[in-house]
């Protein structure tokens, strides 16, 4: 089994990987290959970072109790992502996090023709920023300083766990400070770097990355060092960077572009626990092209593929997006797995309380009050909890991709947005639909949690071809 | 034979037993289609809670309980309605007056077959439950 290693970089990586994380945890398919996500991003207290890595922790915890050796139809949970760098993150040198962007250049102790150079390529605000947040929307910081993550301990760390057949996958936006300065670095890194452990296998290895074009705005604030008035200028001149030193040099395999012109314009904060956006539909197509990247690059490519990502017309010029917009290939890998995660979920959410001390598929196989107040469950619920506020974000983001009604007030199988569900014969309805099809199961074993998890994925997967 | 046996099973062996209305009831051979219709209403009706309707919702104790009580009353208004059907033809037919009050002898009768069909509703719930996927636990839940 191969591992692919996803750099995410800056805030767009942590929500790519986010999403990436909920896909995954849902059952879209990725193979045999196991994940390992590697965060880069200076904001340690970032609240879309410490959402991710918590997030992925409580995923892998959930997997390390599952086996996956092909005697279940499980795929809840199935590919497994590694922890190869502790806490996902790839730590920065801890001057970056202190000190000034001056002082981390000392400035002061340059020659006075230096010091000139520095104005010219610098501003005065550029000059005296603190980088504990980031790098606030400036490549030019971003790019001197994430020079030197290849010395970490746990960049060479990764470079040690890699081994021949790896992918490598990278997550960037363009029109920020961390990401647009970090995916040229970083690649440069990957392709040419020949101090690092195992170099000659990551200079050779299968790269692809996706490039997020801008896809939300922040609100004008004259106190901030953001301006997404300057988000396009910014993008055009990195994509006239990357056409020559990324795909024009072939150093990438596979280059992915996503980008929206309706945007939402987000509250305007550098950095920190409140720089926390909302899931938007353009990281759900991000973590797409994770997915499709592991499925379907295997050798190295030259030149350079290149994907973009569309959808249906949308009817009547409405902007708002539901599943079936989506085209074929796309709702084909996702339609199942976030359908029945939904079912599953809603299932936890508003029946499970009630009904299992009742159904012989909990009697039978003891999982009882105990099991349901255990850290595995606990651990389900909060990757479950996330999802519905993943959705919720999703469909009030714009643009808007509603894939299911969240309410409770609407029938079980009519919240699934522009699927009428099929007749099914007979006169149970809704969660009994759920228990019903719980209880035919014949699964049977000790390990509690394994159990759970099939139980649900099995049963779920008869009621979704039995409605959809 | 099987006539004794029934008519050991309503008279309580010999707990139950009324004067004239028991001795009548044996002789005219009433307690066998009354024994017989409980038999089937309870296989009819268990059959049908356990494997037709099978309904993950309906699987707590009282539902069991609603499905054994109609059937039980089902059978208390066979029992009365049978037995008093009978004796009447047949004291209609000998022109005699009927000697029977519903308080003293059909009532309790009524009561015993009422009382019956719900012990025995519970003792075959016991034996057929098990092939139920979704009342294998009723009516212990």
């Amino acid at each position: 089994m191969s591992k692919v290693y996803v750099f995410g970089i800056g805030g767009t990586g942590s929500r790519v990987l986010r999403s990436l994380t909920l896909l995954l945890a849902s059952g879209v398919d990725c193979g045999n290959d196991t994940i390992v996500p590697i965060i880069i991003d200076p904001d340690a207290s970032g609240g879309d970072l410490t959402r991710t890595v918590s997030l992925m922790r409580c995923y892998s915890d959930i997997r390390k109790q599952l086996v996956f050796d092909g005697t279940s139809q499980n795929e809840f949970f199935k590919t497994e992502i590694d922890q190869v760098v502790p806490g996902f993150q790839l730590p920065l040198d801890n001057k970056v996090q202190t000190l000034k962007f001056q002082d981390y250049m000392g400035v002061s102790s340059m020659t006075s023709n230096n010091q000139c150079l520095m104005s010219m390529l610098f501003s005065d605000k550029n000059l005296s920023a603190n980088m504990n947040v980031g790098f606030k929307g400036n490549p030019n910081i971003g790019s001197v300083v994430l020079n030197q993550f290849s010395q970490s301990e746990d960049f060479k760390a990764f470079a040690n766990n890699f081994q021949q057949g790896d992918r490598i996958f990278i997550i960037s936006s363009i029109f920020g400070g961390t990401g647009a300065s970090g995916f040229p670095l970083l690649l440069k890194t990957l392709r040419s770097n020949t101090n690092i452990p195992n170099f000659a296998l990551i200079n050779n290895a299968i790269i692809g990355g996706i490039t997020v074009l801008p896809y939300f705005n922040v609100k004008q604030d004259n106190s901030s060092e953001i301006d997404s008035t300057t988000f396009i200028s910014k993008t055009k001149s990195a994509l006239a960077y990357y056409d020559k030193n990324i795909s024009g040099n072939n150093s990438i395999d596979a280059l992915y572009y996503v980008a929206d012109d309706i945007n939402n314009a987000y509250d305007n904060h550098e950095g920190g626990g409140n720089q926390k956006n909302d899931a938007h539909m353009v990281e759900l197509i991000s973590a797409l092209a994770i997915i499709d990247f592991v499925n379907n690059i295997n050798n190295r490519i030259n030149p350079t593929i290149h994907k973009e990502f569309g959808i249906k017309d949308l009817q009547n010029g409405a902007n708002d997006v539901i599943l079936s917009d989506f085209a074929k290939g796309t709702e084909d890998i996702i339609k199942d797995s976030l359908i029945s995660m939904f079912l599953f979920a809603k299932y936890n959410n508003n029946c499970l309380e009630k009904q299992y001390e009742h159904q012989p598929w909990a009697i039978d196989r003891k999982l009882d009050r105990a099991f349901f107040r255990g850290s595995f469950y606990k651990n389900i619920e909060m990757i479950q909890t996330d999802f519905f506020a993943w959705l919720g974000e999703l469909s009030s983001n714009k643009r808007k991709l509603t894939m299911f009604e969240l309410g409770d007030d609407c029938e079980l199988f009519k919240s699934v947005k522009d699927y009428s569900p099929k007749k099914s014969f007979g006169f149970t309805k809704n969660y009994a639909l759920i228990d019903k099809c719980l209880n035919k199961q014949v699964q049977s074993g000790t390990n509690k949690e394994q159990l759970y998890i099939n139980l649900f994925y099995s049963a779920l997967k008869e009621v979704v071809s039995l409605k959809f | 034979m099987i006539q004794d046996f029934i008519a050991n099973i309503y008279e309580l062996w010999g707990a139950a037993y009324f004067e004239g209305f028991s001795d009548d009831m044996y002789n005219i051979n009433a307690y066998l289609p009354i024994f017989l219709w409980m038999i089937i209403s309870i296989i009819v009706v268990s059959v049908t809670y356990y494997y037709i309707i099978n309904h993950s919702r309906l699987n707590r104790w009282y539902w069991w309980g609603l499905f054994n009580l109609v059937t039980s009353l089902l059978n208390f208004g066979i029992a009365w309605g049978a037995s008093h059907g009978k004796l009447l033809d047949l004291y209609n037919s000998q022109n005699m007056d009927f000697p029977y009050s519903a308080m003293i002898e059909f009532f309790p009768f009524a009561v015993i077959c009422f009382c019956w069909t719900f012990v025995l509703y519970f003792v075959f719930s016991m034996v057929i439950k098990w092939g139920s996927k979704n009342c294998k636990h009723s009516p212990f839940l």
